[in-house]
């Protein structure tokens, strides 16, 4: 299926989801389940955790599927935004430090970086967010990429990354206004 | 190293660094209170969102274990029955149906983990002092409305001896052009009865006599609505804030 009728297939499953049809919940999951799970199991790296929270997600989504807002977002970025931002919730509150990831570990996620943004070029949002984060240095890219894929806060990236915090923070403080900048020309 | 450039344009967007993820618990939930109550905040933190989308192309998709999606599905049907018992018709599919029969049904099940904090405000405020609260506190109930997120935005306590509900805003919400309106949503997914507009700013006394609100195991939740409150009778706005009612 092309990205556009998969989108609009699942524009009109978030509809009735909106008016309160719970089959249509069964059949998002069946469309987006593994996208998901992906996107849990990628933050939270415990099977168990992800579970759960995939679970959340999909009963979030049905309570807010009203304020899904079709010319807004996605479904499939309103999804996995929610699955996200709740897996990092979940992260904080069991309370997992910098110290609990390997260090080996967050530089495997900084790793991922670059060959991750290469994926991008599938489509033409993914391309203009690949070309404007390669203009990013390496050093900046990385860090970007491992708070993004490792939900990792400033304090484990700078002990992941062996750098002081503060030198972290403005890496990435400047590289997100270079990005926002680059995005909007 | 270019750390001696740090000071060269390194201002914190909070909105992108809450889009991003790198924000720390408390940080985090600051960010998360005030997507709540900032609608243009908000909208900083939806365009980043937008912004980093594309890179959840990179993440592979993971087939999820079989066990998750009966428990969801169990999740809802156990919703069905609930509202199936009461044998009271479900809301139409109007746009803001799903919601208000979640906190129909879910409200009893709310946790109410702030109830003991509350004890000390509501005997306060009913007058009665504090000291043996099993049988001074019979007719009171207390509840805290939160957001979706878990922000407690309102606490009450409602009297029903003298009929009279005080709502106390935990934080001040910027609402823009609506106004938010109480609802009170009868246990197992009736349809919300409005309790009236709400100051959000400073606390009100609701007089709810004639109103079949005292029941416990109901929930409460707020919804924005026009100036002037709902056109229809039934909520046509976002619910900001919801939770349960309970004896103390």
């Amino acid at each position: 299926m092309q990205p556009e009728e998969a989108r609009t297939v699942l524009v009109a499953i978030m509809g009735r989801l909106a008016a309160g049809d719970e089959a249509a919940l069964g059949e998002l999951y069946r469309r987006t389940g593994a996208k998901l799970f992906g996107v849990c199991l990628r933050i939270l790296n415990d099977r168990e955790e992800a579970e759960d929270v995939l679970q959340d997600v999909y009963l979030t989504a049905w309570r807010r599927a009203d304020s899904f807002d079709a010319g807004r977002a996605s479904p499939i970025t309103w999804l996995a935004t929610i699955a996200r931002n709740r897996s990092i919730d979940r992260l904080r509150q069991i309370g997992r430090r910098g110290g609990d990831r390997p260090m080996e570990e967050a530089a495997e996620v900084a790793e991922t970086g670059p060959s991750a943004f290469d994926r991008l070029a599938e489509v033409d949002e993914g391309r203009r967010l690949g070309d404007c984060l390669r203009t990013l240095d390496e050093r900046t890219r990385e860090s970007i990429a491992a708070a993004f894929f490792g939900g990792m806060t400033y304090e484990q990236l700078a002990a992941g990354l062996s750098v002081p915090l503060g030198t972290i923070k403005s890496r990435i403080r400047r590289g997100l206004i270079r990005l926002k900048e680059c995005l909007s020309q | 190293m270019n750390d001696l450039r740090r000071d060269d344009g390194d201002e914190a967007d909070p909105a992108a660094e809450y889009a991003l993820g790198v924000l720390d618990g408390a940080d985090r939930r600051a960010a998360q209170r005030r997507i709540e109550r900032d609608p243009a905040f908000a909208a900083e933190v939806a365009a980043w969102d937008a912004r980093l989308a594309p890179l959840y192309a990179a993440i592979q998709p993971v087939e999820p274990p079989a066990g998750v999606w009966p428990g969801i599905a169990g999740e809802l049907a156990r919703m069905r029955r609930v509202a199936a018992a009461d044998g009271r018709e479900r809301p139409r599919g109007r746009r803001v149906s799903g919601i208000w029969q979640w906190i129909g049904l879910s409200g009893m099940g709310l946790a109410a983990a702030s109830l003991a904090a509350l004890i000390l405000v509501s005997g306060n405020l009913a007058g009665l002092g504090t000291g043996n609260t099993g049988d001074v506190f019979e007719n009171v109930l207390v509840g805290t409305l939160a957001s979706d997120q878990g922000q407690a935005l309102f606490t009450v306590v409602m009297d029903r001896d003298h009929d009279i509900a005080t709502l106390i805003p935990v934080t001040h919400e910027n609402h823009g052009n609506r106004v938010p309106e109480l609802w009170v949503v009868p246990p197992n997914g009736g349809a919300p009865l409005s309790l009236g507009l709400i100051n959000a700013e400073r606390p009100a006394q609701i007089h709810f006599k004639n109103r079949p609100v005292g029941e416990p195991k109901a929930a409460l939740a707020v919804s924005l609505e026009p100036p002037g409150g709902s056109p229809t009778g039934q909520p046509t706005g976002p619910v900001v804030a919801s939770g349960a009612l309970d004896r103390i």
